[in-house]
């Protein structure tokens, strides 16, 4: 085989991937703008015949879905910024302070990392019982604030920021706080965003906590919400379809806009340990 | 493993073009809304309207009832997985695709080895570490699954899809029996911290 053939097969193989890749994402966002029952119909529309809005009407108008985007947004952004404030100051002393017990304590940390998630939820939700954060979105929030994730992801960071930097700015009589503010943030910028685009999505797309969590209607989350959603109307296909777009299409706009520091983020995860 | 090591293949090789646009393409299911996908997915696998069943039908092949039936449930959630999952494994293999110098393939070529041969006998084994790495990781990550079983099949038919976070969740949760699950969470925590280490050790040998 020459060369201009095998290039032109390895393409239609990838071409072929791709799109057999992307298809139920796109038979999604075709499905919602259907009409009802359209998309099963026989022969199978792929295509809506006349795209209609009428789905995500009744999704934002009679079902209330927009509350549900909002409580996830507002989780969501709440999680990503404690997360890299407090993963950052945390990151930083453990990379660049001294103080007595710091190698042990960091340690400690990634023990934590052994333990599944899925784990912890039971005394987890006992103690949020305890401290009646039962239905709020802090029950959601407050387990995430700060990640060992994020402490490791900075540490491994500030590892590489320069002494004699932290010392230049110790001489011209800055204290602790801005040194990390004015210093050491404006540099970390990069990993920062990875950390940031990380939280986001995860705890966007987290189901099972806010699941056991929130228990209320009113403050449920797009994933618990939609899910709910499917035991009321599970034969409204084109419903189900536009109330997954409105879930999944933040976090893939998302993605494609930072890609580059979430796949940066899943490199450092990959070779920790 | 092997669809996405196919695809780190085909994405990582040198006459392909666009290689940024098809990493894109194969990643973005790995960022969707689990609990979105497990939605379109159980549609998509619907007996009768169900696009996956009419493209079998279309080819005169059997249009098993995907979520129905007790054989064909686990298989129906472990393709979403696949889906989902794949392009995960795929940037970590073409990370370590990259780390094999150019020279081996060379010196295999000298010493007159095909494509296939240079696949095997330089490829497969500077990848061990990757393997070993990503089948730990993704275990774990398959032990912890729970939204797609949620979602499809409420853990049914015949439980045959109830994984073990399934059963700690219902058993807690919609039981209440606290300390059934407990114990359900602790063998989930023995598993994956005895995973965790041998990944750990792993990555220490590296």
């Amino acid at each position: 085989m020459s060369r201009g053939w095998k290039s032109i097969v390895l393409h239609a193989v990838l071409i072929a991937g791709g799109l057999l890749t992307l298809f139920p994402l796109l038979w999604m966002i075709s499905a919602s703008f259907m009409s009802n029952g359209e998309s099963t119909t026989f022969p199978p529309h792929l295509v809506p015949h006349a795209a209609t809005l009428a789905q995500y009407k009744a999704l934002f108008l009679r079902l209330n879905l927009g509350r549900a985007f909002l409580s996830s947004a507002i989780v969501a952004v709440t999680v990503t910024i404690s997360s890299v404030l407090f993963g950052s100051m945390a990151g930083y002393a453990f990379a660049k302070l001294r103080f007595g017990g710091r190698e042990r304590i960091f340690g400690i940390l990634l023990i934590a990392i052994i333990v599944p998630p899925q784990v912890g939820m039971l005394p987890l939700f006992l103690l949020m019982k305890t401290l009646h954060l039962v239905n709020t979105y802090w029950g959601v929030i407050i387990p995430s604030m700060v990640t060992v994730f994020g402490i490791f992801l900075i540490r491994q960071f500030m590892l590489s920021v320069p002494q004699e930097l932290l010392e230049a700015a110790r001489i011209d009589g800055a204290g602790e706080f801005r040194i990390y503010w004015s210093v050491v943030m404006p540099l970390a910028r990069p990993i920062l965003a990875t950390l940031a685009t990380f939280m986001f999505m995860s705890t966007w797309n987290d189901f099972m906590w806010p699941l056991i969590i929130l228990s209320n209607q009113s403050h449920h989350t797009l994933p618990v919400a939609l899910a709910n959603l499917l035991g009321e109307h599970v034969l409204d296909v084109e419903l189900m379809m536009s109330g997954s777009v409105v879930t999944v299409l933040p976090v893939l706009i998302l993605f494609l806009v930072l890609q580059r520091y979430y796949i940066a983020g899943l490199m450092v995860g990959s070779v920790k340990g | 493993m092997a669809v996405s090591l196919l695809a780190a293949l085909l994405v990582n090789n040198k006459l392909t073009r666009w290689k940024a646009l098809f990493r894109t393409v194969y990643f973005a299911p790995v960022v969707t809304t689990l609990v979105a996908v497990s939605v379109v997915f159980k549609y998509l696998y619907h007996p009768r309207f169900g696009i996956i069943n009419l493209a079998l039908g279309a080819l005169h092949l059997p249009q098993p009832d995907w979520l129905g039936d007790p054989h064909f449930a686990m298989p129906a959630i472990i393709l979403l997985a696949v889906w989902k999952g794949f392009g995960y494994t795929m940037i970590i293999f073409i990370a370590g695709l990259q780390t094999i110098p150019e020279e081996l393939y060379e010196a295999a070529r000298l010493d007159g080895a095909g494509a296939w041969g240079q696949f095997r006998h330089v490829t497969l084994p500077m990848l061990g570490p990757t393997f070993l790495f990503v089948g730990v990781v993704v275990a774990i990550g398959q032990l912890q699954i729970f939204a797609e079983p949620y979602v499809m099949t409420g853990g049914g038919p015949l439980n045959k899809t109830l994984t073990i976070v399934m059963m700690m969740y219902q058993q807690g949760f919609k039981f209440w029996r606290m300390g059934y699950a407990a114990a359900v969470a602790f063998i989930l925590f023995l598993v994956i911290g005895a995973a965790t280490l041998l990944q750990m050790r792993l990555g220490e040998k590296r």
